[in-house]
């Protein structure tokens, strides 16, 4: 296979038909004409077909962006009753590439972020989709390090899950894994992850690749390549209670991109959104253990976080996206509007796999003060 | 210098419709002629406007067919602005320079 088919095939995977046709015979068409520019150069004809396809960029730039185009939406605005559901095609969508039919429901509002009250009509809400890339840089001006961007990242859900929610069936096959990429880069979808670990907290799961071997920021780190615990305080997740009320459970529209409400970013560089809210929970847990919080509300979304214990034996949670804006924070729920639970985040569970294990733990939520 | 990635991107609808409203252009074409017009300043990677540009296509703002380039070689797909891409367009251009005007506004005041 020469290097032009083998970028043909790249950029057009995740198309089908006609349309993988299409984008096949326009990318060859442009690139040939480049080359045949580079020959007049007085490049050979291999040379000048290799510096075109640099030129052109990586075949991901065009097969995820018409995966955006093509594939993408006949999944995104289907009418899916519930997480399941959604999750199940975007699996199948990862693992065979099938094409999924699905019905346009029509226009859905956008929400409105400027209001303090949710919504009460479903709107669409941009996807916390974790922008690798983006982490990457934020990481470097900070004097950080990445020093992998994954290809993608995996997720595997162990065994039937209990997760039943407006009529949908309970389970689904057993490690079924999501990978997403968008517009080129690599972005993990943080919704299904959390939604399955939130209402399925008695469930094992494994986050595979979720992070690079080694993630730097500042002083601390995350070391998931030896055999060492979690050391940094800095890494988070953030929340997303709204982001499932609309794309899950009410099963909207996904899949737009959003570099500040992304999930997993180190909290130095969340955006500055005014919706920030900080709990400061007191824990019976020693210096730098890791928890996370979840808030859940008769299965209809949660917040998250991760902290780490501090010094003084305090948890600092904080809520900075644009989903957290509707977030009732820790002292109502207290009072009974919800349910509040931190999880202990524990070790790496397999050393040469890199898995990473989030354990559920008894509610162990002592004190709040805000 | 060249462009700011997000900048790029976040206004690259308008980018693509601007340089699409004088005439019909391949892909390739397209990429030259946005660095020609600005001194370079625009350096996109080929790759990345093929997305866009389908996605314009599928809302009807552009209308796109396979002919022959006065280059020689095989069909390249032209894309053309249609009458919805060049309203828009227009669109598009008032809301930039109405931001545009509002943030130099800021700077005014500082």
């Amino acid at each position: 296979m020469t290097n032009l088919e083998r970028y043909l095939q790249n950029a057009s995977r995740g198309t089908y038909g006609k349309t993988r046709a299409l984008i096949r015979q326009e990318l060859e068409a442009n690139i040939r004409l480049r080359g045949k520019e580079l020959e007049h150069r007085g490049l050979s004809e291999t040379q000048a077909i290799t510096r075109a396809l640099e030129e052109i960029g990586a075949p991901n730039l065009v097969s995820t962006g018409m995966t955006g185009v093509y594939t993408m939406p006949k999944i995104t605005v289907a009418a899916i009753p519930a997480a399941f559901a959604l999750t199940a095609l975007v699996i199948a969508l990862s693992i065979s590439r099938a094409q999924v039919e699905t019905t346009v429901v029509g226009t859905i509002p956008e929400c409105d972020f400027t209001s303090t009250n949710p919504p009460d009509v479903p709107c669409a809400i941009e996807s916390p989709y974790f922008k690798v890339s983006s982490l990457k840089t934020e990481l470097e001006k900070t004097g950080g390090t990445l020093e992998i961007i994954p290809e993608g990242f995996n997720l595997q859900f162990l065994g039937d899950l209990k997760f039943k929610m407006d009529g949908t069936p309970t389970g689904t096959p057993e490690n079924q894994s999501v990978n997403f990429k968008r517009e080129g880069e690599t972005f993990f979808n943080m919704p299904y992850v959390l939604g399955l670990i939130a209402t399925q907290s008695n469930l094992p799961v494994k986050l595979e690749g979720l992070v690079n071997p080694r993630l730097t920021v500042g002083n601390t780190a995350i070391d998931f390549a030896g055999a060492a615990p979690i050391k940094t305080t800095m890494f988070r997740f953030v929340n997303l209670q709204t982001q499932l009320q609309n794309d899950l459970h009410l099963g909207l529209k996904f899949g737009m991109t959003r570099d500040c409400t992304n999930l997993a970013l180190p909290r130095l560089f969340l955006c500055g959104v005014p919706s920030q809210k900080t709990h400061h929970i007191r824990v019976n847990a020693p210096q730098g253990t890791i928890f996370a919080s979840l808030e859940q509300r008769s299965n209809k979304g949660f917040s998250m976080d991760i902290a780490a214990v501090n010094s003084a034996g305090v948890l600092e949670m904080k809520l900075a996206s644009q989903t957290a804006y509707f977030v009732n924070d820790f002292k109502k729920l207290e009072a009974g509007q919800g349910e509040t639970i931190l999880l202990r985040l524990t070790n790496r569970i397999d050393a040469r796999a890199k898995q990473y294990e989030i354990a559920a733990l008894p509610a162990t939520l002592i004190s709040s003060a805000k | 210098m060249t462009a700011n990635p997000n900048l790029l991107k976040g206004n690259l609808d308008l980018i693509l419709l601007s340089i699409l409203e004088g005439s019909e252009m391949y892909g390739l074409e397209i990429v030259k002629e946005a660095q020609a017009r600005t001194d370079g300043f625009f350096d996109f990677k080929e790759g990345s406007l093929y997305p866009a540009l389908h996605r314009l296509t599928e809302q009807k703002l552009l209308i796109a067919e396979f002919k022959y380039s006065p280059r020689g070689g095989a069909p390249v797909r032209y894309y053309e602005i249609t009458d919805k891409g060049k309203t828009v367009l227009i669109e598009k251009r008032a809301e930039f320079q109405h931001f545009n005007k509002n943030v130099e506004a800021l700077w005014g005041k500082s």
